[in-house]
């Protein structure tokens, strides 16, 4: 397990977003593998394998302390997504802010699957076939989710522009 | 093919997912087309952003002490209830009237009285330890005779691991089945530094007679 405990150790870090949460995670996973280090010798891809473990801690135990929804079927932000037109249109794509701060705001304004997906795929590199077993989800379904995932970080580049703005409107002072 | 359908690949061909067939056929799009080459910029530029985004360092430390920890964790009701106090160890039927102190001057272990377990079932079996001082980095281990085993760990006959033993009373709860009507002893072993001091505790299984 040695090799892969600091790519749990990053996966954690993004899915709790803190670096204590993410060691208590880690660690937990790792008592809960210890006992089957047998079986872990057997498997030819352990980081797919043991990244489900941990997300499967996560969401059974984390997220019910924050109590947020999780299911994509749940959120009424993605079935309204599946109403509207997700393409963008070649000017869109030539106004998307990519700058750094910009995205990570709109990272964190994705809901919790959208952004644990593009975490996983864009960010920490998981592959469309590694998500599979680490999620539990068809490869359809996923890259469709994967699509959606997209274009909402998209949208939200796009037509949010105050996204880089740090201060709500009503707290900004117009100065004359 | 048409430019939309080229944007609504461009992640993937970013990402290198897309096969060596479809991958040409979008470059060759791209080179003809200048709005589809500047989507495809930006989509790079997001890529790299969003592989950017930066993530709080593993300590260096911490991939040794969590294996080290999970190592350990075959015991966790042991490791949970070895420090605790007396008066916390409400569900401890029998305590072990066994008092030794740890550190220069040892009280020998001697007058133990057997200890009875009823066959099949499990029995809280307490050990105080009594420390004149607190102490750190202290090694446990406990030796099982073959005719008891640990609830819930009937594969463990010999067991160790590392704690602290706090000034004044400490408690180790032993939650013991036995499996086999005979008599056995019980080894346990605290070890800190060069001292190391052992208790035999006697016991016996037999059929309950409720």
């Amino acid at each position: 397990m040695a090799p892969h405990i600091e790519s749990l150790f990053r996966l954690a870090c993004r899915l709790t977003n803190d670096p204590l949460d993410a060691e208590e995670l880690v660690q937990e996973v790792l008592v809960k593998l210890y006992p089957r280090r047998a079986e872990l010798a057997r498997i030819e891809q352990i980081r797919p394998w043991a990244s489900r473990v941990l997300y499967r801690m996560f969401i059974d135990k984390w997220r019910r302390r924050r109590l947020e929804p999780l299911n994509e079927s749940e959120l009424p932000e993605e079935q309204s997504l599946d109403q509207v037109d997700t393409r963008l249109s070649a000017e869109d794509y030539l106004q998307l802010h990519t700058d750094l701060g910009t995205v990570q705001t709109a990272l964190n304004k994705l809901s919790e699957a959208h952004r644990t997906l593009i975490l996983m795929h864009d960010v920490e590199g998981y592959t469309l076939v590694e998500l599979e077993q680490v999620l539990e989800v068809p490869l359809g379904t996923l890259k469709s989710r994967v699509h959606r995932a997209r274009a909402r970080l998209k949208k939200l580049l796009l037509e949010d522009q105050s996204l880089a703005e740090p201060f709500r409107a009503t707290e900004r002072v117009k100065v004359k | 093919m048409l430019c939309q359908d080229v944007r609504n690949l461009l992640p993937e061909l970013v990402r290198g997912d897309l096969n060596p067939a479809a991958e040409a056929m979008l470059r060759t799009h791209a080179d003809d087309c200048r709005a589809c080459a500047g989507a495809m910029e930006r989509e790079q530029q997001l890529q790299a952003t969003l592989k950017a985004i930066p993530v709080a360092a593993m300590p260096p430390e911490f991939a040794a002490r969590a294996l080290r920890n999970a190592s350990q964790s075959g015991r966790p009701a042991l490791r949970r209830l070895v420090d605790h106090p007396l008066a916390l160890a409400a569900s401890i039927v029998m305590v072990c009237g066994m008092t030794f102190m740890l550190g220069r001057a040892l009280t020998p272990a001697s007058g133990l009285e057997v200890v009875s377990l009823p066959l099949g079932q499990t029995q809280m079996v307490a050990l105080k330890i009594d420390a004149p001082q607190a102490f750190d980095h202290v090694e446990f281990e406990v030796a099982l005779p073959s005719n008891v085993v640990l609830e819930g760990q009937p594969e463990l006959r010999e067991f160790a691991w590392n704690g602290t033993l706090r000034a004044g009373v400490n408690v180790l709860s032993l939650p013991l089945v036995g499996i086999g009507e005979s008599g056995g002893q019980l080894i346990a072993t605290v070890t800190y530094g060069n001292t190391k001091k052992s208790l035999r505790i006697p016991l016996s299984v037999a059929l309950s007679k409720g």
